[in-house]
């Protein structure tokens, strides 16, 4: 499934920025962890390049799984909420041009030297500059030259123009990870992570050790191995079999099979660290230039009926805004039910429709969604059918994506203010949604640049609730994972889909 | 003489083994350039940049012609360079190292435990036709062949790892080992690759003996009293040796074949599950270099059971060919 966190333009931006608890994630799905000791190994996609560069680390997800055991961000997304992890504080300046981010004390990396701004300054500069890196685009807004270290634990980044979203848009996220300064060789690298790096296969397998003094409090586990098994079905037989005790990304049956198995246990990692699913009108091409028809097919998706069929149940339904269970969310808008009745009654006079819409087998629950949704259309009386292509092109035209009447959408679950910025405003590369709208822009830079969190969230719920009104996304569902583990489990949390282990324990 | 005319026709058949080799590197180049979406968005994957897609597009000379990229690609690879694999700078050799080693373990074990089957089974098979075990065996690897591979792999799972727990289902090799310190990690993988291959190598070991059977100086062999075992180790077998070889040649292209979808099913960290994450990644220079390792691989055979056929056969040898 994705693992690529990187935005495209600069992030968006999300109430809440300033954070919070340190430590506390946001799944709360397990009970606590409760057993010392043992080996936790955990399987999930890999790929043909495995490295631990930071450049090219997110290309595998079990690559992301041992990086984020071995090094810490300034901050990161947990579950549902912004976490500052390395950062002890990140304050702005009067009109958020300015971010002081001071680091916890006493830090070390894994060889014993300690981590200082230095190491972090050179870190962002590098995610922030270097051709190859992953978060150029998401970090354009910072000024890197211009960093300057105030002393042995604190820096201040100054930025191109006002960002209030700063943590929640840019630096919570792996981007920000604080390498040792200097750092070329990536084979055996010491962070300053839950985890120490001992053996590293690329391409097969990875072993980690407990580190006994990391900054907030050693793992419970003793050894994390991270196995790259790329087949979902190995994979799952592995889990099965008692070869692995976790298992990313398995399959629908799969996860079905997992439940009834007295065992094992589906872990779900919530709307947080989900995918959201549905459909994305272009309101620039008939017949979705029309609103009334635009609000008929979002009234003809019985959301629950796709997510028990299509997601087997392993999601939550939407209310057509991406970001649900993330900062900025609009909670308060309200749910869109099923009315087959009144979506008839919008397409009375909108005459005969005929739609063909585009789809692959992107994801788990894309095409199968998109089926059931087709039978719902047909039964208002829409002429509705699949045109179906091949999963490894279908991304690869933007300006046919760009250009078409309807298709299927799966977006990463993102804060909303960083969704908005990468796929609605009009300079975005990709706007399924045909949304160009200047003073829409205008209104979302005004979020941006707004240091006050809740007077953020004001603009925010406002841009959220014009494409509730008058978008032409469907969002159907969040899909999460699932994922496997053996029953007695515990402890693993989701930073943007990604599990981490720290907190993790065998019992 | 003879030396030397075995010398020029093993010449002439390593210069045809070359030729084939280019023929096989351009088809594979073909194939992959043929392939649907542009490599550079397929690699880098949604979120790409347009800046980063010309990039990419520019280190892969996609916006040359197929022709002149493929002669890019050759002019490299017969300095010893078979390129990076795409997206690092990690030489596609490196990434080939010890993949080479495990499926070379898991193909050599497998095609030993072949013919060590095959070969005393269609011995006995051919010799009493009609017999128990000819029928027996004869059924049980047409039972064999009908299967599809991966299906026959299906059951062996469902079978000894679910059912009897007895082996593990996926060949997780732990850190810093190799597979033979493994054992019971490759008993499944060797097992799924054998039994389809054995039954299609015994039925035509069993034809070949059959044949062998018949040659006339084997009949008077055996009617001039020779003892059985005789008739069949001095007369029988070296005639039968040449067709054999050409069996076990085909069966080098089988295992191989065969290695790729076993492997994949069993998550063996070996060339196999390699080609097919690259093949998806469209990762040219690695599919390029594996396809042409592969090829190698089943010429070689081919050219060695050619060398047996020419070495064994008088006739043959003293042909002009």
């Amino acid at each position: 499934m994705q693992i690529s966190r990187r935005t495209l333009l600069g992030g968006m931006l999300a109430a809440g920025t300033l954070p919070l608890v340190a430590g506390c994630g946001g799944d709360d799905a397990q009970p606590p962890a409760t057993t010392k000791g043992g080996r936790l190994r955990a399987g999930l996609v890999g790929s043909t390049n495995e490295s631990l560069n930071p450049n090219t680390v997110e290309y595998s997800a079990a690559d992301v799984a041992r990086y984020a055991a071995i090094f810490d961000p300034l901050a990161l997304l947990v579950g549902g909420e912004t976490v500052l992890v390395l950062a002890e504080s990140i304050e702005p300046n009067a009109d958020a041009t300015r971010w002081t981010i001071r680091l916890h004390e006493g830090v070390t990396f894994h060889d014993g030297k300690s981590m200082t701004s230095a190491d972090a300054v050179h870190s962002l500069r590098r995610a922030a500059t270097d051709s190859e890196s992953t978060y150029r685009e998401a970090f354009a807004d910072i000024k890197a030259a211009d960093i300057t270290v105030l002393d042995q634990r604190t820096f201040e980044v100054p930025l191109a123009r006002p960002r209030g979203d700063f943590v929640v848009g840019m630096i919570a996220g792996l981007g920000s990870a604080v390498l040792p300064e200097g750092i070329t060789d990536f084979t055996k690298p010491a962070g300053t992570g839950p985890f120490i790096l001992q053996t590293y296969e690329p391409g097969k397998t990875a072993v980690l050790t407990a580190n006994p003094n990391y900054f907030r409090g050693a793992p419970l586990l003793d050894e994390l191995e991270v196995v790259s098994i790329t087949d979902p079905i190995a994979r799952f037989n592995a889990l099965q079999a008692g070869q692995i005790d976790f298992a990313k990304d398995l399959s629908f049956a799969a996860a079905r099979v997992a439940r009834g198995n007295p065992e094992l246990q589906v872990i779900l990692g919530g709307p947080g660290n989900s995918n959201a699913l549905g459909v994305s009108m272009n309101i620039q091409f008939a017949p979705f230039d029309n609103p009334r028809v635009r609000q008929a097919f979002r009234l003809a998706a019985d959301r629950k009926k796709i997510v028990d069929t299509a997601l087997s149940g392993f999601g939550e339904i939407g209310n057509d805004i991406v970001g649900k269970g993330l900062p900025g969310y609009n909670a308060d808008l309200p749910q869109r039910d099923y009315d087959p009745d009144q979506a008839r009654s919008l397409l009375r006079d909108a005459g005969e429709i005929s739609v063909s819409i585009r789809a692959a087998d992107t994801s788990a629950g894309v095409l199968d969604g998109i089926q059931v949704y087709l039978e719902q259309l047909k039964a208002i009386g829409v002429n509705a059918s699949l045109a179906r292509e091949s999963t490894e092109t279908y991304y690869g035209d933007l300006d046919k994506n760009n250009n078409t009447p309807i298709l299927a959408l799966g977006y990463i679950n993102r804060p909303i203010i960083k969704h908005i910025g990468t796929w609605v405003v009009s300079t975005a590369l990709v706007n399924t949604q045909g949304w160009k709208r200047p003073a829409y822009d205008a209104q979302f830079n005004e979020a941006l640049a707004t240091a006050d969190p809740a007077k953020r969230q004001e603009i925010l719920d406002d841009l959220q609730r014009q494409l509730y009104d008058e978008g032409g996304d469907v969002v159907w569902g969040f899909v999460q994972g699932p994922d496997g583990a053996r029953r007695g489990l515990r402890g693993v949390q989701y930073a943007e889909s990604n599990p981490t282990f720290e907190k993790a324990s065998l019992g | 003489m003879t030396a030397i005319a075995l010398l020029s026709a093993a010449g002439r058949r390593i210069a045809r083994a070359l030729v084939l080799l280019l023929v096989v590197s351009t088809l594979l180049f073909a194939s992959v350039a043929v392939l649907p979406g542009d490599p550079a968005t397929v690699i880098l994957g949604v979120r790409a940049t347009p800046s980063q897609i010309a990039a990419l597009r520019a280190e892969l000379h996609l916006d040359e012609s197929p022709p002149l990229r493929y002669l890019y690609w050759l002019g490299q690879a017969v300095q010893g360079e078979f390129g990076t694999s795409v997206g690092t700078d990690r030489p596609v050799t490196d990434l080939i190292g010890d993949r080479l080693v495990a499926t070379l373990t898991l193909g050599l074990l497998a095609f030993t435990v072949v013919i060590a089957l095959s070969l005393p089974l269609g011995l006995w098979m051919g010799s009493r036709p009609g017999g128990r075990t000819d029928t027996g065996v004869s059924t049980a690897s047409l039972l064999l062949l009908s299967v599809p591979e991966f299906v026959i792999a299906g059951l062996l799972l469902a079978l000894f790892a679910f059912w009897l727990r007895a082996f593990p289902p996926v060949s997780l090799i732990p850190a810093g080992s190799g597979a033979l310190s493994q054992p019971q990690l490759l008993v499944l993988p060797v097992l799924a690759l054998v039994l389809p291959t054995a039954a299609w190598s015994t039925r035509l070991v069993r034809a070949s003996v059959l044949d062998g059977h018949r040659l006339p100086h084997v009949e008077a062999a055996r009617l001039s009293g020779m003892a059985e075992s005789r008739v069949l180790l001095r007369h029988l077998l070296p005639s039968t040796l040449a067709p054999i070889g050409q069996v076990f040649a085909l069966l080098a292209g089988f295992v191989v074949g065969g290695a790729i979808v076993v492997e994949n099913i069993f998550g063996y960290p070996g060339l196999g599950t390699l080609l097919v994450a690259a093949v998806r990644q469209r990762n040219v220079p690695v599919v390029q270099t594996l396809g042409l390792l592969m090829a190698a691989a089943v010429i070689l055979a081919f050219l060695l059971a050619d060398l047996l056929t020419l070495a064994v056969n008088p006739t043959i040898r003293n042909q002009q060919r």
